[in-house]
């Protein structure tokens, strides 16, 4: 407008009466229209065959505490990875294929690069459509004190991988997970045990187990596992309270 | 004066956001359950594209998306005006389409600057993605110029900026971030191209809101009679804004002989078509 010298442009109200009725539309022809009608409606089946392939990896997408139920979850979540970035341990990370291809860019908690922070409910709060629900540490409920609902938010379950786990497969002594865990009181627990070591020596150790009432889910074990690459314990999302209250 | 006043909400709003961006990761931390609560999500909440696919794939009305009435209601009166004067995309988008000297370009960004038809590429996008939305797919969200912008400068820029090594302002990284990276400067280098390239082709919520706009009351108009066709107003424009009320000569001739170029002299005809 400041640029024309002849002050020939000016903003004004109620232009359309002086408009020319070609000039006031979007220029979409009806059959564009119609094309980008059927890629949507072809997009949806598409993405949905493919949710059935996710089957073999949704045991590992773990999601947010607060988390609507996935089919929510994924329709509500705008990948905008506020949450990832709120996190203060940096456990969520955006999904590649974790959780199929309608699920890429979503947030999974990713124990081995970080834990889900008892106390913290920040990725619930700075959500901005509703895809993880507000929470308060309280309804949380990883926090022991006064108070505490009976019935935590769970993200999943630890699973222990004997064929992995020092005490379980190595005859070697480690409780670093019953260290880490967060719970209180703590979701593992260890079971005295006599076992055979590669020298064929007896001798007795603690081996741990998960208490499925108590696990919610944080990975704090899976973080702490001092095995390199596959770790000895994991975090699942199977046993995640989202899957029964929504 | 609306120029300047246009800018400095740009810059204004631009900061802002950044700084609430960067917000999310100056956070004190220590102190996880009494800490003031952090509106780190506000600049989303004033996103109708976000409350409507939302809304249809979500089945449910989000409150927070509530806000984006303000922005929506003024839309069907005053235009796109969210475009130039509040999205942080959009301003970026347009500072770097201005990176290139004006003077070096100036031919070209008459030629730019008209309406093309691969413009119409953000209805197609809005229209498939709604269709989707309506069936509980909700990709076209993923586009959404906030979410881009959040996703990509938060998620692999800044990261990439502010290493933990070089900086004491650490920021996290990301799993596979390249991509986004890669990905979002190609968008931005598609300014020095075509200026707000991804605005005027691809940007779903441009679309929305052009549509929210076709019956506008406020709208730039051009008197013909005082109009000499020289131009200027194409070179100046970075939404590429074909005025209304007798647009710029297709293929005109400009009086002016630094614009004049090599276009063809041919009758000057109205152009029909408008950037909306």
């Amino acid at each position: 407008m400041e640029a024309c010298p002849h002050g020939s442009l000016q903003f004004r109200f109620f232009r359309i009466a002086e408009t020319p009725p070609e000039i006031a539309g979007t220029n979409l022809t009806r059959r564009n229209a119609l094309f980008a009608l059927v890629t949507g409606l072809a997009a949806v089946p598409l993405l949905g065959a493919e949710n059935v392939l996710r089957k073999k990896s949704v045991e590992r997408a773990i999601r947010p505490p607060g988390a609507l139920s996935e089919r929510d979850f994924l329709s509500r979540c705008i990948r905008c990875g506020e949450c990832m970035r709120v996190c203060p341990n940096d456990a969520l990370q955006p999904a590649f294929t974790e959780a199929g291809l309608n699920g890429l860019w979503s947030p999974v908690v990713t124990p081995k690069i970080g834990y889900c922070e008892p106390s913290c409910v920040l990725c619930s709060e700075v959500c901005p459509t509703g895809a993880i629900q507000e929470l308060t540490p309280h309804r949380k409920g990883w926090v022991a004190g006064d108070g505490v609902p009976d019935t935590p938010v769970r993200l999943g379950t630890a699973v222990y991988d004997r064929g992995i786990c020092l005490p379980w497969a190595k005859a070697t002594d480690c409780v670093v997970c019953v260290e880490w865990c967060p719970v209180a009181p703590k979701a593992i627990y260890v079971e005295d045990a006599r076992v055979v070591d590669a020298e064929g020596k007896s001798r007795m150790l603690k081996q741990p187990h998960v208490d499925l009432n108590r696990c919610v889910g944080c990975g704090a074990c899976e973080y702490a596992c001092p095995i390199q690459g596959q770790p000895g314990i994991y975090g699942t999302s199977s046993g995640e309270t989202r899957s029964i209250h929504s | 004066m609306v120029t300047r006043l246009r800018r400095l909400s740009q810059i204004v709003i631009f900061i802002s956001f950044v700084g609430l961006l960067l917000r999310t990761k100056l956070f004190d931390f220590s102190d996880t359950i009494n800490r003031p609560s952090f509106p780190g999500n506000f600049f989303f909440k004033l996103d109708p594209l976000l409350a409507l696919t939302n809304a249809v794939a979500g089945h449910a009305v989000y409150y927070g998306l509530l806000w984006s009435l303000v922005v929506l209601i003024p839309t069907f009166l005053l235009g796109r005006f969210f475009c130039g004067w509040i999205c942080p995309l959009g301003s970026l988008n347009q500072f770097l389409g201005g990176i290139r000297s004006e003077s070096g370009r100036r031919r070209t960004l008459i030629a730019a600057n008209r309406y093309k038809k691969w413009q119409a590429t953000k209805y197609l996008l809005l229209i498939a993605g709604f269709v989707a939305a309506l069936c509980r797919i909700n990709m076209v969200s993923w586009i959404d110029p906030f979410s881009l912008l959040v996703r990509s400068a938060g998620l692999s820029i800044l990261p990439a900026a502010a290493s933990k090594k070089y900086y004491v302002v650490c920021q996290p990284h990301y799993w596979l971030s390249v991509l986004l990276c890669v990905a979002f400067l190609a968008l931005l280098a598609m300014n020095l191209c075509v200026t707000r390239f991804w605005c005027r082709a691809l940007c779903p919520l441009g679309a929305l809101l052009g549509m929210a706009s076709r019956w506008s009351l406020v709208g730039l108009h051009k008197d013909a009679a005082t109009c000499n066709r020289c131009n200027r107003c194409l070179i100046a424009c970075q939404g590429g804004d074909d005025p209304i009320g007798g647009a710029m000569a297709e293929g005109g001739v400009s009086p002016l002989p630094e614009l004049r170029g090599g276009m063809p002299a041919r009758k000057p005809a109205i152009s029909l078509l408008s950037y909306r």
